[in-house]
């Protein structure tokens, strides 16, 4: 009975509600303020960025930056996704999830490890030094961008991985046989068949790794490397009732994301074939053997390695007593671990980042439980209820940066609402908009599991509608609220770019921002940081293992594109 | 127990006209089916019947009460959908109590009322079950029980035994017949297995395209179908193009199998006459060709070649004289013709 009901139509109302003031208001604010002066409109700001030295290597910068990790990224994801969906091998099982843990961590917290450890005289110095392989120290982050896109790489690949591992696994087993009984086999038949099959899911990872790097403000803070677009922003956003530069800086931001997914959209419209008969004949998946297969699986197991160094140097930073010109820490410690539960600032931090994410889930749930709801059951027209789906998606593509900045002015004035005097409503919010789609598609998902017919079937028997959704839809898919609750957590719990920008006072700090503040600290800052940074790892890691173990799937899923 | 009664519905869903006009009236007590291949807007008549959809034109009445606004929880009716959709986070027993507890009775008259339900489907020990822990004949029982245990005034089922295996299937038919019987519950039952229907209704409505072809008893809609389509989709049928002339009261058709008797009163000239196999007889004569021989058990299907055209007969196993390439005539009762 798909007619309109006056309830559907109030909670979808109150749905876009949401999403008007705290996505689309802020927003166009920013684009409202760099594109009029004065209310005339006038594109003088973009003028100036051009015209700016510093914007303008900046921008150059970021290109950089997000130009190297994405294609290093994609090669390495294409590589690593192509064996493992390929091949059988030793161990293919134990690193199909020890491929996925890089990105759970947020790459700042491991470049204060990875400083540490490629420094002059760093681990990785010392140690090829008495093996004799060099002669002086090397100094590896001499071009600090390096330095960030090998961390960038080191995070983001997963999602490449992910991606391509999806589309290789969707191509149809036939079509690459047909291949091989016209006599096409090895690399011809890879360039021609499955490479083109498979570059719509590599577009689609390589527009995801490009834009996060390109907005990434947490890693180059903690290079120290500030010519870049996003810690532009950051900084303008500290000033801006002198600088109006970082509106024009983030809509520029804005209008090139939209410009690559476009782009990619386009690109992956042309190409989205059908894959008939998918799943008729299952792919069989060779074994290798001999040197080939000890080749193919140290060298995994190599790259996990390097993978880990962000989180396996900061552990060890977190117990060194001392640590000082030798390649493993000389004496050991845990005192770190407690200086952050007396210390004043990282304690309060600890309770301001449990407080904000918990508000944050619950808000989250809320929201995210009507928009799903209204998406995929509300009695409204079919169009109504699509833009409820898109527009909860928007935060996916909406950086951080961006978001944080369009809070930070748009709500100055606003009382409750303004970070200048108290931010705890707004992270909250900031924290709640950015992982809300994870929410929607969690509960969507579940929703959409329960067949129509059950809650039919409860409506035949005498209960009214409110009371059906009680009995019967919520039980059915608590799992995914569960789930979904779970991640928005997780993730508000290391959310970096809106806890930097958003928290300007040390009494609101939640952890993310306490390290970036503890880690300059000459004394002990870096330790103290890889502590709370630890601390992070183990809430992340622990909520992941519960989430998936909630809805029976790998989590990987919800980071597809 | 009442009466359900569809006055000119329609129903579109965006541009596709799903019903395009429909009156039917469903007797007190009685098994009323509704028939027809799929998309012909059966379960449409039976979700509007639930409640489940509005009609955009129409009237429903339940006895003489307009229900055309009334919400589906509150018109009284027990439903069992084709997937049985019981509640997978519920044991056996809190599905079937769920529309008495919505209906707030007391719990002691909760307990007694699932149990006599669970009785009468044969499921007394299974309460403490889950759904998935039910073979599917049980998962059907269950539905059954939750839509029969808040005596509904009308009972709806949609295509309740197409998940079921063949045997259990014709078990079940008899078994749902004589359980509504018993009851006495005014009952719609959508299905598009005619051999379920003929074997239980007390009447048929067939549907087509948005349309209801024919009501009538089992007996009417197989021997004296009103439409083309009728014939066509109940049992198998023979259709012959033929030229009628009569004269004295006396009609013939000229066919390809040459000149037959008609009933009385058929209409003059190019007609289309139809006949079932089983009414075939196979006599003794010339002009057709037996072009194959398919035996199933209890029958036989004879394929007779009439000059390029085909027609088919039935006859009891053991009860054939020729065999495959012979050549033989054919003779059909005049009351078993039908005439388009």
């Amino acid at each position: 009975m798909r007619e309109v009901s006056l309830g559907s139509l109030a909670l979808w109302a109150l749905v876009m509600a949401y999403f008007a003031v705290f996505l689309a208001y802020p927003l166009s604010y920013v684009f409202y303020r760099a594109l009029f002066i004065r209310g005339a409109p006038s594109l003088e700001y973009f003028a100036i960025m051009v015209g700016d030295p510093v914007l303008r290597q900046s921008i150059y910068n970021s290109f950089y930056i997000a130009t190297a990790s994405t294609v290093v990224t994609i090669l390495v994801g294409y590589a690593l996704a192509y064996v493992m969906v390929r091949y059988e091998f030793r161990l293919r099982g134990v690193y199909e999830s020890l491929l996925l843990i890089p990105f759970i961590v947020p790459p700042f917290v491991g470049a204060i490890g990875m400083l540490k450890l490629f420094a002059r005289y760093g681990s990785i110095n010392l140690l090829l030094m008495r093996l004799g392989l060099i002669s002086a120290p090397i100094d590896w982050f001499a071009n600090r961008m390096v330095g960030i896109i090998l961390l960038e790489i080191l995070h983001l690949y997963p999602i490449a991985y992910l991606n391509i591992a999806a589309s290789l696994s969707n191509i149809d087993p036939t079509l690459e046989e047909s291949a091989e009984t016209l006599g096409v086999t090895g690399l011809r038949k890879f360039l021609t068949v499955t490479l083109p099959l498979s570059l719509p899911g590599a577009a689609a990872a390589a527009a995801i790794v490009f834009i996060w790097s390109f907005t990434d403000l947490g890693t180059p803070l903690m290079f120290s490397f500030y010519k870049v677009v996003p810690v532009q922003i950051f900084s303008m956003s500290m000033e801006l009732h002198e600088n109006p530069m970082g509106y024009a800086l983030t809509v520029f931001v804005l209008v090139l994301i939209s410009l690559v997914f476009i782009g990619i959209k386009r690109y992956t419209a042309a190409r989205s074939y059908e894959m008939l008969g998918r799943g008729h004949i299952a792919r069989k998946r060779p074994r290798l053997t001999g040197p080939v297969e000890a080749a193919v699986s140290t060298l995994i197991a190599v790259w996990i390695a390097v993978a880990a160094l962000p989180h396996v140097s900061i552990a060890l930073l977190s117990v060194s007593g001392r640590w000082f010109m030798s390649v493993l820490p000389q004496e050991f410690t845990l005192k770190y671990y407690q200086s952050i539960f007396t210390n004043t600032l990282t304690a309060t931090s600890i309770r301001n980042s449990i407080f904000y994410s918990v508000s944050a889930t619950a808000l989250a749930a809320l929201i995210g439980l009507a928009t799903a709801y209204v998406a995929s059951r509300g009695k409204l027209p079919q169009p109504l209820r699509d833009l409820a789906d898109t527009v909860s998606m928007w935060p996916l593509a909406i950086p951080g940066i961006a978001l944080a900045f369009g809070y930070l002015s748009s709500f100055a004035d606003v009382p409750l609402l303004s970070a200048y005097r108290d931010p705890t409503l707004l992270l909250i919010i900031a924290y709640t908009t950015r992982r809300l789609p994870y929410m929607v598609r969690s509960i969507y998902a579940g929703i959409q599991q329960v067949h129509r017919s059950l809650e039919e079937a409860a409506l035949s028997l005498g209960s009214k509608p409110l009371k059906v959704v009680r009995d019967i839809t919520l039980p059915l898919i608590a799992a995914n609220i569960f789930a979904g609750a779970i991640l928005v957590f997780a993730e508000s719990m290391i959310e970096v770019s809106t806890s930097l920008m958003l928290a300007l006072r040390e009494q609101y700090y939640p952890i993310t921002k306490t390290i970036y503040e503890v880690s300059t600290e000459l004394v002990n800052g870096p330790e103290l940081a890889s502590a709370l940074g630890m601390v992070l790892m183990l809430v992340v890691a622990t909520s992941m293992v519960l989430a998936s173990k909630a809805i029976g799937a790998k989590m990987g899923e919800l980071f597809r594109a | 127990m009442v009466s359900v009664r569809l006055v000119n519905v329609k129903k579109r869903f965006g541009k596709y006209e799903a019903l395009r006009g429909i009156s039917i009236d469903i007797r007190d007590g009685e098994l009323f089916f509704l028939l027809g291949p799929s998309g012909c807007g059966k379960t449409t008549t039976l979700r509007i019947i639930a409640g489940l959809y509005a009609p955009d034109e129409g009237e429903v009445y339940f006895g003489d009460k307009l229900v055309n606004d009334v919400p589906p929880y509150r018109r009284n009716i027990g439903m069992v959908f084709q997937n049985y959709a019981l509640w997978p986070h519920m044991k056996v027993y809190d599905n079937v109590a769920y529309g008495l507890k919505a209906r707030g009775l007391p719990r002691d008259e909760i307990d007694r009322k699932v149990k006599w339900a669970l009785d009468l489907v044969g499921l007394r020990g299974m309460e403490e079950k889950y759904p998935n822990q039910l073979s599917g004949g049980q998962q059907q029982r269950v539905a059954l029980a939750r839509a029969l245990v808040v005596e509904p005034e009308v009972l709806l089922l949609d295509e309740p035994l197409s998940n079921l295996d063949a045997k259990l299937r014709a078990r079940m038919r008899s078994e749902l017949r004589l359980l509504q019987k018993e009851l006495g519950i005014t009952t719609v039952y959508v299905t598009h297995d005619q051999a379920e229907a003929l074997s239980m209704a007390d009447r048929i409505a067939v549907m087509n395209i948005g349309v209801v072809e024919q009501v009538g008893s089992p007996r009417e809609v197989y021997r004296s179908p009103k439409t083309r389509f009728v014939a066509d989709f109940i049992g198998e049928i023979n259709f012959l193009e033929a030229h009628v002339s009569c004269s004295g009261g006396v009609c013939e058709a000229d066919t390809p199998l040459g000149r037959m008797r008609l009933p009385g009163g058929s209409r003059e000239g190019r007609v289309t006459v139809a006949f079932r196999p089983e009414s075939v007889r196979i006599v003794e004569g010339r002009g057709l060709r037996v072009k194959a021989v398919l035996y199933y058990g209890f029958y036989e299907d004879v394929y007779l070649d009439a000059g390029g055209v085909e027609v088919k007969a039935r006859l009891p196993a053991g009860e054939r004289w020729f065999g495959e390439g012979d050549e033989v005539g054919v003779r059909v009762e005049p009351e078993q013709i039908v005439v388009f």
